[in-house]
């Protein structure tokens, strides 16, 4: 009942999708459109799981004065504020108090955008301290980085028309080459690995529709 | 010399973050500008497969990102759907990342309402808004769109559209264009919309994604693509309006160059420091 | 943007840069701040755009003809079984729901667009040197990632060239991530310069 009505349910549920992608007849492709519709809903619930995780480890955090926990409480706070503002006042821009979208434009899109424009100083670091010419792959890395990094800016194909004699005689050649490298050697390495990838994702799919991978069935604690 | 080197490799981070952010915000405040941009072949095939499209044809434009990309994708979002309305295609709005919503309402107001306010909602565009689902959107809309979004973002039932009362499914579309930031993005569109339907796909992606692409434009499978900042400044370009990613080019240049000379340094360093290390007993 | 707001995002902008120097509280609590906002965020987007107009507006306006619509909604209210100690095994049913269909779904579509579809964009013509290239190419990395034999010999080669097509791409791939990184970079610091500091043209 616990396990094995679960185990069934994805059994039948992934091979009626399978089934529905073979066989165009109605009665199966509105049914599988309905269970979709079906999974659209479910899925809006699942999401909140997670909210409900980061509600559950503050609150603790809070509870028990763990380092940190007024921290918890800004978070808290936030989440409770911002939930509260969209679900009573709406979520978009021409609603009566368009707060919710406000905070979006100038709370959450710069801190998300300014966040994620951190990496920018970390890779010079890292280019700076890790990345070595140690044997001949890491240099063919560092040779085909270099092509790409130089080839796509209009500095590049500025700097190369300065070229004496190459500029000239050849001025198309850098951005040649760097496309090249996109087309050919790039595209046939990501070719295999996206090849080897999806061979594995059908086999972990295939290994969860047969019950043989049960990760999924772990509970406790929130998922 | 060698102590130098080794004392090279052991500099402060701190040092590199701030040379960093010199060059970029130097790069901006200048007035440095290199010359224009050639055309990559991946970039003039998106541009072609909208920009051959009749009059009244009916695009999905699919916002899958969110503020963490917006430098690389918002602008060619933009220049897209300028492109769109100057052609007089009818653009269907959604996406498939909760967080990058609002960035629709705003692209409306900055493109469309401004410079194409003869342009009607629920006629010449409309916004679907947020599903979540992923995959399972995409073959629902190729069915039906109301089965997948009953009403549009506005609360708007979608028959009550006359543009959805005419587009009623994604097979409607001429074609499928998505400004992906990852996964849901233009990879499950490709998957799914195309291979199933074999509705043509192209779009933008951040350029970490870009080489993975490859793979999908040599195969057909993904008609053009406009990778990072690059590829949109290339967009602007063609659709004759520069805008932020074009403006950002200079500072992309001078950065890159930076980083090779990081690169090279570390290099030249390591090399020098390590030779230290093996003369010494 | 108001003059407001745009102070408001670029003093949150320089909490954030501040951790670049070291970490310290401001940092923290614009952390704080992001990750408490996103959710609540996103519980509102969730309600407005899916259980509102897929859920609740079809059961209470048309009950009669969409009451199977009732399977969803419970099976979507056992979620919140998880944060139960007793009854948290309920989570199973509407996870294997979900799970069942991604399943299902992933291998037709992968087995479609990324295999038989790329295997049959690789039968090029042997006409160019780069049709050429890019057969040995997909052929030399496919067996690279052939572990069930040892790569020696002929098969040791073949892995060998495997690997310096992977660096190519692997290459290529640091390239791009490198433009992307410096990008998003040159957003912010279009925003602190342009629209918040005027100082751009």
């Amino acid at each position: 009942m616990k396990k094995t009505v679960p185990l069934i349910i994805t059994f039948l549920t992934g091979l009626y999708m399978i089934v529905a992608y073979f066989v165009p007849h109605p009665l199966i492709t509105d049914s599988a459109q309905q269970m979709q519709g079906w999974e659209i809903i479910i899925v809006a619930f699942t999401l909140a799981l997670g909210i409900g995780n980061l509600v559950m480890v503050h609150g603790e955090k809070i509870q028990h004065r763990h380092e940190g926990w007024a921290y918890s409480i800004v978070l808290l706070a936030c989440l409770v504020g911002m939930m509260g503002i969209g679900l009573f006042c709406g979520i978009r821009q021409q609603d009566r108090f368009p707060a919710y979208y406000w905070l979006y434009i100038n709370v959450m899109a710069p801190l998300e955008a300014a966040m994620f424009s951190l990496l920018a100083f970390f890779i010079a670091s890292a280019a700076y301290r890790a990345f070595r010419a140690r044997n001949k792959e890491a240099s063919l890395l560092l040779i085909s980085a270099t092509i790409i990094m130089i080839g796509r800016v209009p500095l590049g194909s500025w700097l190369w028309l300065k070229l004496p004699w190459l500029g000239s005689h050849f001025p198309h050649l850098l951005d040649s080459v760097t496309q090249w490298i996109m087309d050919v050697p790039n595209a046939a390495g990501q070719r295999g690995i996206k090849i080897g990838a999806a061979l594995g994702a059908v086999s972990m799919a295939l290994r969860m529709m047969l019950g043989i991978e049960r990760s999924y069935l772990t509970t406790g604690g929130g998922q | 010399m060698k102590a130098f080197f080794a004392k090279l490799m052991r500099i402060d981070r701190r040092w590199i973050f701030l040379a960093m952010g010199l060059v970029v915000g130097g790069a901006l405040l200048s007035s440095i500008v290199f010359p224009t941009l050639e055309i990559s072949p991946d970039v003039r095939t998106a541009y072609d497969l909208i920009d051959r499209l009749p009059a009244g044809s009916a695009v999905l434009y699919a916002w899958d990102y969110d503020p963490g990309s917006q430098p690389e994708l918002y602008p060619l979002s933009g220049a897209m759907l300028r492109h769109a309305m100057r052609k007089d295609l009818k653009v269907v709005m959604m996406g498939h990342w909760p967080n990058g919503i609002p960035l629709i309402e705003r692209q409306i107001d900055e493109v469309i309402k401004r410079d194409f306010p003869q342009k009607r909602y629920g006629v010449d565009y409309a916004n679907l808004g947020y599903k979540s689902g992923q995959n399972v959107v995409v073959i629902t809309m190729a069915k039906s769109i109301k089965d997948a979004f009953p009403t549009d973002y506005y609360q708007t039932p979608v028959d009550s559209l006359p543009l959805l009362r005419e587009v009623r499914s994604l097979r409607d579309c001429k074609a499928i264009v998505s400004f992906s930031a990852g996964d849901p993005g233009l990879t499950m569109w490709i998957q799914f919309a195309w291979q199933r339907f074999h509705i043509p796909v192209t779009g933008g992606c951040t350029a970490v994604s870009a080489p993975e692409f490859a793979a999908y434009l040599q195969s057909g499978q993904l008609k053009g693509l406009m990778g990072g900042m690059r590829g949109a400044a290339e967009y602007e370009v063609l659709v004759g309006r520069q805008g932020l990613a074009s403006i950002g080019m200079t500072a992309q240049s001078l950065a890159h160059a930076l980083i090779v000379l990081f690169i090279v340094i570390g290099n030249v360093a390591y090399f020098a420091a390590g030779r230290r290390k093996e003369g010494q007993p | 943007m108001t003059v407001f707001g745009i102070w408001l995002g670029a003093l949150l902008t320089l909490c954030i840069y501040s951790f670049l120097y070291r970490d310290n509280p401001l940092y923290k609590l614009a952390e704080h701040v992001y990750v408490g906002i996103s959710a609540g965020y996103f519980v509102a987007q969730e309600y407005y755009n899916v259980i509102y107009p897929n859920l609740y507006t079809p059961l209470v306006h048309e009950f009669g003809r969409k009451f199977y619509l009732l399977i969803p909604g419970l099976l979507g209210l056992l979620v919140f079984f998880a944060f139960s100690k007793k009854l948290n095994w309920l989570l199973r049913y509407p996870l294997s729901f979900v799970v069942g269909m991604g399943a299902g779904l992933t291998i037709t579509a992968f087995l479609s667009a990324d295999v038989m579809a790329q295997v049959q964009a690789t039968a090029l013509p042997l006409n160019s040197v780069n049709n050429v290239l890019l057969i040995v190419g997909v052929l030399a990395t496919l067996v690279y990632f052939f572990f069930s034999a040892e790569h020696k010999g002929a098969l040791g080669g073949t892995a060998t060239l495997g690997v310096w097509y992977l660096m190519v791409a692997f290459g290529a791939a640091f390239g791009y991530t490198v433009m992307a990184r410096i990008s998003l970079l040159i957003g912010r610091m279009q925003f602190l310069l342009g629209d918040w500091l005027h100082l751009l043209k």
